[in-house]
């Protein structure tokens, strides 16, 4: 079977403290959205993580595009593979100016190549319509620190989408919007779907937000206690009564914990 | 005006003074020889606090041991003068005096290939690249980085300043290398040749200055700054964090060696003291002092210091370290951004009260810009 992502019995240790365990996941390639869902410290960042080469897994198999491993190489390397990530914080260069950032995000990453061109034509554009989509072009010349937090945001989501991404890691993307900016949020998610090619990974808390993205049938993968504990739907993952003992029960029929 | 602009004008004044002004002054018999001199040494350790400020202000990387790159480049030169002056020193022998009172009458086999001016040359600007690439890549690669990598090149200071004082080290020991004759058959104590160097000197650092210039405004300076600022988010963006922090290095290392290269002939020695933990602190101290992360903080912190401390140390010598940690102190607290951005602040005020017009971006909460 073809896959974009095929993640087989993962197991991430910290300090004994099993953050996953024997996850296993499969985003195939006409799936364009993949929503993970789950409570706090359920394992989501940690996968993002670990497909990001931040983390590395004590056991498990990651392959992205059926056979390239994603436990190994750096971040740096895997980011060059086309797997970009969002952080949950807005991650971007403060003392730069938005267009420097975008600069940044554009080109050649190598060291020797970086060296060669600052502003080549063709990045210009690039630069310039990714900014246009995010609505930050008006914007380019001002220090990427002074943004509002959704303009933050926003860059460091144009910063990856100028980069044409395979698979795009979202880690709560409208966290500390406000609703306005959470309708444009969820705007720009379809429109990427829309009229790029990249997979869209998306982590969320915010259920409302998740409703809307998912409204077009996109599957949802619930996680709890480091692994994956639903996956389909909405409506079908919301009924499945798992997920509702998960988000609903935590403290009183919760497992007992793992030793440390 | 732009800020580009008055980048270029800043150039232009700097040069008619230093390329040009003093030498003529000179020439004229307004500015004494020993000045010129004085003032060529600061314009050799402007090109050693250019590497600190590139390394340090631009990305972020605190070395403390940018006196090691500069020693490298002295002892280097030293080599070589000294070679150049053997046989003609009291003693009358084929290597340098300071051997013959250490009883060593053949040349140490690493002495002869500074016979050569070249190699003497490659030595200063390549050695203090390759070793600061060595050091990279056991630091960079490893993730060590901030306040660890600070600590462990203060500890290689501190090696390289105690292996130095020993006398089997056949280079000088706490005496250093000195009594330095001539320079490519050029005698030192005559005041041409001096001025020679002063021109060498100010002319490389203009050069320096230039090259540091063009690398900050390329996209590796950008690099660089976005390794200081947010290193995650670039590598997470694919770069290779670890290669532009090496070559940051190895190019702040070359400058130093190139400092120490014209330091050297024209204040006629170079001793152990001159390559360990403080000479190096004092480094960060021009360029915090001057603007750090501005090159022309760099420069004017390297030159005002300097010349404060010559002056200084004549009228009260046992002031001088006291003084030295109070303008540090006085500068972090006062003014973080140096001279520079002092004069940037007060330049911006300036021009704000000329016309009021808000620059400030809508709706998006008003700071000022540090860094």
């Amino acid at each position: 079977m073809d896959t974009l992502l095929y993640v087989e019995n993962l197991v991430v240790s910290f300090d004994g403290f099993l953050a996953l365990q024997h996850l296993n996941l499969i985003v195939e390639p006409g799936e364009r959205v993949r929503l993970l869902v789950g409570p706090n410290g359920a394992g989501k960042t940690t996968l993002f993580d670990v497909l990001t080469g931040h983390v590395v897994p004590s056991a498990g198999r990651v392959l992205f595009r059926n056979s390239v491993s994603l436990v190994g190489p750096g971040p740096d390397t895997i980011a060059g593979l086309g797997v970009m990530r969002k952080f949950q914080t807005p991650s971007v260069f403060p003392g730069h100016t938005v267009w420097e950032n975008m600069v940044l995000s554009v080109g050649e990453k190598r060291f020797a190549s970086a060296f060669a061109a600052r502003d080549r034509a063709s990045h210009r554009d690039a630069v310039a319509s990714a900014l246009e989509q995010v609505g930050l072009l008006p914007l380019a010349g001002a220090p990427a620190g002074r943004l509002s937090h959704g303009q933050k945001q926003w860059l460091e989501l144009a910063m990856l989408l100028v980069q044409a991404p395979t698979l795009l890691l979202l880690d709560e993307p409208v966290a500390g919007m406000t609703r306005p900016e959470k309708e444009k949020t969820a705007e720009l998610i379809e429109a990427i779907v829309e009229h790029t090619a990249s997979h869209v990974m998306l982590i969320e808390h915010d259920m409302e937000f998740v409703r809307r993205i998912a409204r077009r049938g996109h599957r949802v993968t619930v996680l709890h206690e480091g692994s994956v504990l639903a996956e389909g739907p909405l409506e079908q993952v919301q009924a499945d009564p798992r997920v509702i003992e998960a988000y609903l029960g935590r403290g009183t029929l919760r497992r007992a914990p793992v030793s440390a | 005006m732009t800020r580009r602009d008055a980048d270029l004008i800043a150039l232009g004044v700097f040069g008619a003074i230093f390329l040009v002004g003093l030498p003529l002054a000179n020439g004229l018999g307004l500015v004494s020889d020993y000045y010129l001199n004085l003032f060529g040494k600061y314009l050799a350790l402007a090109i050693l606090a250019l590497g600190m400020d590139l390394v340090w202000g631009y990305a972020g990387i605190l070395s403390l041991c940018q006196a090691i790159f500069f020693g490298i480049g002295a002892y280097s030169i030293g080599m070589f003068m000294m070679l150049e002056g053997a046989g003609r020193g009291i003693y009358g022998e084929r290597v340098p005096d300071f051997m013959v009172w250490n009883q060593i009458n053949q040349l140490p086999l690493f002495w002869k290939p500074y016979e050569h001016f070249v190699f003497a040359l490659a030595s200063s600007l390549l050695l203090p690249a390759a070793l600061a690439l060595g050091i990279g890549l056991v630091t960079f690669r490893r993730r060590l980085r901030g306040t660890y990598f600070a600590i462990l090149t203060q500890a290689i200071a501190f090696a390289a300043w105690l292996i130095l004082n020993r006398n089997e080290m056949k280079l000088g020991g706490t005496n250093g290398l000195t009594d330095f004759k001539s320079l490519l058959g050029f005698s030192l104590s005559d005041p041409r040749t001096l001025r020679v160097l002063y021109l060498a000197t100010a002319t490389l650092l203009v050069l320096a200055f230039l090259g540091s210039r063009w690398l900050v405004r390329s996209k590796t300076g950008l690099i660089l700054k976005a390794v200081r600022d947010n290193e995650r988010r670039l590598e997470f963006l694919g770069y290779h964090g670890a290669s532009y922090k090496m070559f940051v290095f190895a190019v702040s290392a070359a400058l130093a060696g190139l400092a120490g290269l014209l330091y050297a002939p024209q204040v006629g020695i170079i001793t152990p003291s001159q390559v360990g933990v403080l000479p190096s602190l004092e480094a960060v101290i021009w360029v915090a002092f001057g603007g750090r992360g501005t090159l022309w903080g760099a420069v004017l912190g390297a030159i005002s210091v300097n010349w404060l401390r010559s002056v200084l140390t004549a009228t009260y010598p046992s002031l001088w370290p006291i003084i030295l940690g109070g303008l540090f102190a006085g500068v972090i607290l006062l003014f973080p951004e140096g001279l520079v951005g002092l004069a940037r602040r007060l330049w911006a005020l300036a021009s704000c009260r000329r016309a009021l017009a808000p620059t400030a971006v809508s709706g998006a909460p008003v700071e000022e810009r540090t860094g």
